[in-house]
């Protein structure tokens, strides 16, 4: 009796093992698989690109989001990727000098910097020059190694403010931590990218950064050379780079990448 | 340096009602004691982010606590390094109190009656016999509460933000330092500081222990 119960036993944990390759009707092949790592500022626009390009049936998108210097550590380490969008410009550089990458980086996206407030606060500042008035206590940026805190450090820097207020920094985990203690209240501005302020119904905009007052912000897009579905990755990253994809990423408020 | 100050006040801010609830959850008889210890357990169970969202609810300036406090002092809880104390305190409270609630449940409850009989009071006897007694329990509890504090990340940075110089521990220093691309070396700098200070603070604790036995013996 025990060696049944063993024998069925090894044999459920093999069946379970195994894996059935999809049956669906005879003669429709399975939906290719694009594995995709994004960078978290990104997780609306990928999952509007996820829809549509879904729609067609040929393809399946499986996106995982996160910091790109996370994303980009787990690729190095043989994550399995076959398109990455990154946040910045020197983590995908790293992939490519490390040979992780197939073919070159496009910018399929841009972004602007922007000064928000809590939406009921009582801040008034209308240029960066107002944030050194004497109200504004409590300043939420994302740490100074993240992308968005470099950029706000950037653009701080050359309006010549930043040794002014940076006593009144309130460092942030990141760009959605400095949006969410923004709109909570506890912090009486922040500086997050003009696609986050969009996003929250908590915060209003109080001035935007010109784009030449920091490095570009933009978002590089490359297929993985440890890509198990090249041929559906381009596709995929033809579509964003398309009129259809850029589209998408205007209406999340991005500025249009560049064209491919 | 500000990981050390800010684990060292945890623990220290932690001690008093640390050793009371624990001799209270060893002792004290009542049907209440599963929900007092549940909610000292509760740091313990939730994520560390959750904890420290929860803090912010308290002691940011909505929450009672930080408004009260701002409307006395003129000053902020949040954002401050008594944020961080006070973030790797609750963390680390139900390491404190489960050691030292055990080490109280190994006291002779019969010592202390006998210096009960021979006239000390209640709060004599805890002092000079339950107190001494359950020293390693405390001492161990201590230990864990500031190694805990040198990796204390979710609830810290929450509520008291990543500012350098007044909040930026070393868990949080080598988050930021993940984000550069030639962090690297600066990680594994950080890393051997946190194993070097967690190893003194072991070594510590196991010396004073062993004096104490040499002591008593």
């Amino acid at each position: 009796m025990t060696r049944f119960i063993v024998l069925l036993l090894a044999c459920t944990i093999i069946a379970a093992c195994t894996e059935v390759p999809n049956s669906g009707s005879p003669g429709k092949a399975a939906p290719a698989e694009v594995r995709v790592f994004a960078a978290s500022s990104l997780t609306d626009a990928v999952n509007d690109w996820k829809a549509e390009f879904e729609k067609s049936g040929e393809f399946k998108v499986k996106a995982s989001f996160g910091a790109s210097s996370d994303l980009a550590r787990q690729i190095l380490q043989g994550a399995p990727c076959d398109l990455f969008i990154a946040a910045s410009e020197e983590w995908m550089t790293k992939l490519s000098d490390q040979g992780a990458l197939d073919g070159k980086p496009q910018v399929i996206a841009r972004n602007v910097l922007v000064c928000v407030a809590p939406k009921d606060g009582s801040v008034v500042a209308t240029d960066v020059h107002g944030l050194r008035a004497p109200g504004l206590m409590r300043l939420a940026i994302a740490d100074e190694n993240v992308p968005a805190g470099k950029y706000a450090r950037q653009a701080l820097k050359h309006a010549g403010v930043l040794d002014a207020i940076r006593g009144h920094f309130v460092g942030q985990k990141d760009v959605r931590a400095v949006l969410s203690s923004v709109a909570c209240g506890e912090c009486d501005a922040g500086f997050v990218y003009a696609t986050d302020a969009q996003s929250s119904p908590d915060v209003r905009e109080l001035f935007r950064f010109p784009l030449t007052s920091h490095a570009p912000i933009v978002y590089p897009a490359a297929l993985c050379k440890e890509s198990s579905n090249a041929p559906a990755a381009r596709k995929l990253l033809d579509y964003i780079s398309g009129s259809q994809g850029q589209a998408a990423l205007k209406q999340r408020g991005f500025i249009a990448g560049d064209a491919p | 340096m500000l990981t050390l100050r800010v684990g060292a006040l945890s623990v220290a801010v932690s001690l008093v009602p640390g050793i009371l609830i624990g001799w209270l959850l060893a002792r004290w008889e009542s049907p209440l004691r599963a929900l007092v210890q549940g909610m000292v357990m509760l740091p313990l169970v939730l994520p560390p982010v959750v904890t420290g969202y929860l803090l912010l609810r308290v002691f940011g300036r909505g929450g009672p606590l930080g408004a009260a406090y701002e409307a006395i002092t003129g000053g902020r809880i949040a954002f401050t390094t008594m944020a961080c104390v006070i973030a790797a305190a609750v963390v680390g409270f139900p390491l404190l109190v489960e050691s030292i609630r055990l080490s109280v449940l190994g006291v002779d409850k019969r010592l202390e009656q006998t210096s009960r009989t021979l006239g000390r009071g209640r709060f004599g006897t805890f002092l000079r016999v339950t107190l001494p007694l359950s020293l390693p329990g405390i001492v161990g509890g201590s230990v864990l509460t500031f190694a805990r504090s040198l990796g204390e990340f979710g609830a810290t940075i929450i509520l008291a933000g990543d500012i350098e110089g007044e909040t930026r521990t070393i868990p949080i220093a080598v988050y930021s330092a993940l984000n550069a691309v030639d962090g690297e070396a600066a990680v594994w700098r950080f890393v051997a500081v946190s194993v070097a200070l967690s190893l003194a603070a072991l070594m510590l604790a196991f010396a004073f222990m062993s004096w104490q036995r040499r002591r008593l013996a």
